[in-house]
């Protein structure tokens, strides 16, 4: 797909350094992805319900997560979905959600490829979404 | 020091909490601006590091009310934000802030500010007590200014701090000095 690697190498190297242990690690790395599929969710409702400062807002705290993750494609799309939302005229589109549900789906299994994640499981799976 | 983190990422508010403990750093998190306020209100923080983008009340109003409030102390205060660029920078420095880190935040630097922060209350501190510290003598109650001179402590208090003096007569000093006259 030439999508190019869903996480930055560096940033994550720099997590890993800074947790310390597997436990702590594990517990980021949680953390992160049930924030990150709370907030695409919280993102999918205000695009079918209109609200534009929950979309606004959503995307912002997506978009801060992905860069202390080193998520760089998810850093794009969120911010793609911030700007547009500051627009009125401007509508966030399902296919651009979508989009970030792939890419979210993407992180996940590049984050457990890292061994971001205690014993290789960690938190739930994307619920039916193959990664690419 | 005591750090008050504000962040309504959990997985920032996580990444900065935990780097910050290692510092040896004491942590309160919030998860918005307002609960980072009664949170602020009801604790004695040296440090607020908050994020700018918070549903309800954010970062650079949670900094404008900081820095309204009349407090004893001074309380450093740190965005830590996405948000980027000199006109950000300036709005977020204009709000009352003292530094402005943007995000991905490394450790090393975020340790080397948090340094610089502790120097400066320390400062303060000092500042503060040595107002409070005045020399006088035992005897006549004449104070010693930073010329090596003794002079009254009501000519003292009003050259050396901001103090306004309305002069009276206690009773004591009536019945003492101005009712013999009259």
């Amino acid at each position: 797909m030439g999508l190019g690697p869903a996480l930055d190498s560096a940033t994550v190297a720099r997590l890993r350094d800074m947790a310390g242990d597997e436990a702590t690690l594990d517990s980021l790395a949680s953390t992160f992805l049930s924030e990150a599929k709370r907030l695409v969710a919280v993102i999918r409702n205000a695009v079918e319900r209109g609200g534009a400062d929950d979309l606004y807002v959503a995307a912002h705290t997506l978009k801060g997560a992905s860069v202390n993750l080193g998520a760089i494609r998810l850093i794009d799309l969120s911010r793609g979905v911030e700007q547009m939302s500051r627009d009125q005229f401007v509508a966030v589109t399902r296919e651009m959600i979508e989009e970030l549900e792939t890419e979210l789906g993407r992180v996940e299994s590049a984050m457990r490829s890292e061994g971001l994640f205690a014993g290789g499981g960690g938190a739930e799976e994307m619920r039916g979404r193959q990664p690419e | 020091m005591k750090i008050l983190v504000a962040d309504d990422d959990d997985f920032s508010r996580l990444l900065l909490a935990r780097t910050l403990e290692k510092l040896g750093h004491d942590v309160i998190a919030a998860r918005d601006g307002h609960e980072a306020w009664e949170k602020f209100e009801s604790d004695d923080v040296h440090l607020v590091i908050s994020d700018w983008v918070m549903p309800g009340l954010d970062g650079l109003e949670l900094c404008r009310r900081i820095r309204r409030r009349e407090s004893a102390s001074y309380t450093y205060v740190i965005l830590l934000t996405v948000m980027e660029g000199k006109g950000n920078y300036l709005e977020g420095m204009r709000a009352g802030a003292d530094d402005f880190i943007t995000k991905p935040f490394d450790e090393e630097q975020l340790a080397t500010r948090l340094a610089v922060a502790k120097r400066i209350l320390s400062l303060q501190n000092q500042n503060r007590q040595l107002a409070l510290l005045i020399p006088i003598c035992m005897y006549c109650k004449k104070a010693r200014n930073d010329r090596d001179y003794w002079e009254q402590l009501d000519r003292f208090l009003m050259e050396q701090t901001e103090a306004q003096l309305s002069h009276g007569i206690c009773p004591g000093c009536y019945e003492k000095y101005v009712r013999p006259r009259g």
